[in-house]
């Protein structure tokens, strides 16, 4: 076979691989209804404010485009389904908060080719029971993977706006 | 006397050596010197691909893209051409030739309304800014019907469904399963009418396919694959670490030629 044929077999393989190695964890619906041991509630929408805009840019270090957010609520818990560019594609988080408290953290989509550690119970056991400081930083420290910064980043920024809103609309 | 000798034997088989080196030296400096260069360069600019924009630079040449076996989309809908280029290539979507969304699954209908795009997959709804910026996806979870097969407007947003038509409330927050009293006239992609608007949708269909085609391909993962040398075949990267024993050799070469010259300079200093 020649070089090149041998090459554009490889890379086929590899763009078709690419294609569909998104792993979807988790249906962000399952995982609503998991954690509220029942039927997904309806969801209820969450316009994003002045304050919600200037609080989220900042923990997030760039612009935030979206005009509402849609969430989950039961009594005093909440569940956010959340999005945000790990290095290169977007990593769907969902985040379940109770008593002002992460009570899981969870990817549910990953579509970066690597990073993907941070699926992982091992890692994101760590966020459980955390709570939002006033800097807006978690109360407790979250160990970094090697090879998986930018993703552990987002994770972790995303529970941060998962606790300030939640705060926000419990509170309200 | 015994000493000088031994000095002298030892001095002429370091020449010795020096003069087999020399050439080999030489002859593999030549052969690999180009190799060399493409690996040097490619090298530094890996280095600073972040800094120069090359890891977002889209490969557009259709030669490379075909050497690389990167296939056009197998379905292109275009759906608008002005004011705003609305189009979609399998489940990415195009506002003015940029990339959009990455959808889960193919796109079903792009609708413009006010200041908003609105396309749908088969589960997903993507509410978008007219710069194409990502405002809202709807799934199953805030109630949106499953297996979409068409978007429409008839005062309020309509979904076509495997399991009927729902319409929307004013903020697209609710979709209530409803019958029509007329039929919706659902989005449909352009077709061609006549000649005219044969050629130009022709046009950019093809422009969509180039865009959708790059898309898949970085001028970083060019250079990397240069670099390795995975770009020239699968025996690429074992010439290149030929290339690359030829480099250590040299390295080793040189400082011995180098060391052997060293106190010949020496004495004729002084």
């Amino acid at each position: 076979m020649k070089l090149s044929s041998v090459l554009l077999i490889l890379l086929t393989l590899t763009l078709s691989f690419s294609a569909h190695s998104k792993g979807v964890y988790q249906q962000p619906e399952d995982f609503i209804s998991q954690a509220f041991n029942a039927p997904t509630p309806k969801s209820k929408v969450f316009w994003i404010d002045d304050e919600a805009q200037q609080v989220i840019e900042k923990i997030l270090a760039h612009k935030f485009k979206k005009m509402r957010l849609r969430y989950w609520q039961q009594e005093a818990e909440t569940v956010w389904i959340l999005e945000e560019i790990g290095k290169e594609s977007l990593i769907t988080v969902g985040i379940h908060i109770k008593d002002q408290q992460i009570a899981q953290t969870k990817v549910l989509i990953y579509r970066e080719s690597r990073g993907d550690e941070v699926r992982h119970d091992f890692f994101t056991d760590q966020f459980r029971s955390a709570k939002l400081r006033d800097d807006l930083q978690l109360d407790q420290h979250i160990d970094g993977i090697t090879g998986a910064t930018l993703s552990v980043r987002a994770l972790t920024k995303l529970s941060r706006i998962a606790l300030w809103l939640d705060n926000h609309v419990t509170k309200g | 006397m015994i000493h000088k000798h031994h000095h002298h034997r030892k001095q002429s088989l370091r020449t010795q050596i020096t003069k087999q080196l020399r050439p080999w030296h030489r002859s593999l400096g030549i052969i690999s010197a180009l190799f060399i260069l493409l690996i040097a360069l490619s090298g530094m600019l890996i280095n600073h691909s972040n800094h120069l924009s090359i890891d977002s630079a889209h490969v557009k040449q259709n030669w490379l893209l075909d050497y690389y076996g990167i296939t056009p989309p197998a379905q292109i809908d275009i759906y608008q051409t002005s004011p705003l280029k609305l189009a979609s290539s399998d489940n990415l979507i195009w506002v003015d030739n940029k990339l959009a969304v990455e959808a889960d699954s193919s796109i079903k209908g792009i609708l413009s309304l006010g200041r908003m795009l609105i396309a749908v997959d088969s589960n997903n709804l993507y509410i978008l800014s007219k710069e194409g910026e990502l405002l809202e996806k709807q799934d199953a979870s805030t109630g949106l019907p499953r297996g979409i097969e068409a978007i429409g407007f008839d005062e309020q947003v309509w979904l076509n469904t495997a399991s009927g038509s729902y319409m929307a409330d004013a903020d697209l927050i609710e979709w209530n399963q409803a019958q029509p009293f007329a039929p919706i006239a659902w989005t449909v992609p352009l077709t061609a009418d006549n000649d005219e608007m044969n050629i130009n949708i022709r046009e950019e269909r093809d422009a969509i396919a180039l865009q959708a085609r790059s898309s898949h391909l970085t001028w970083e993962r060019v250079l990397l694959d240069t670099h390795s040398g995975r770009f020239f075949g699968s025996l690429g990267p074992w010439f290149m670490d030929l290339v690359a024993l030829a480099l250590i050799i040299m390295s080793l070469s040189g400082i011995y030629i180098w060391q052997q010259q060293k106190p010949k300079k020496l004495r004729k200093r002084k």
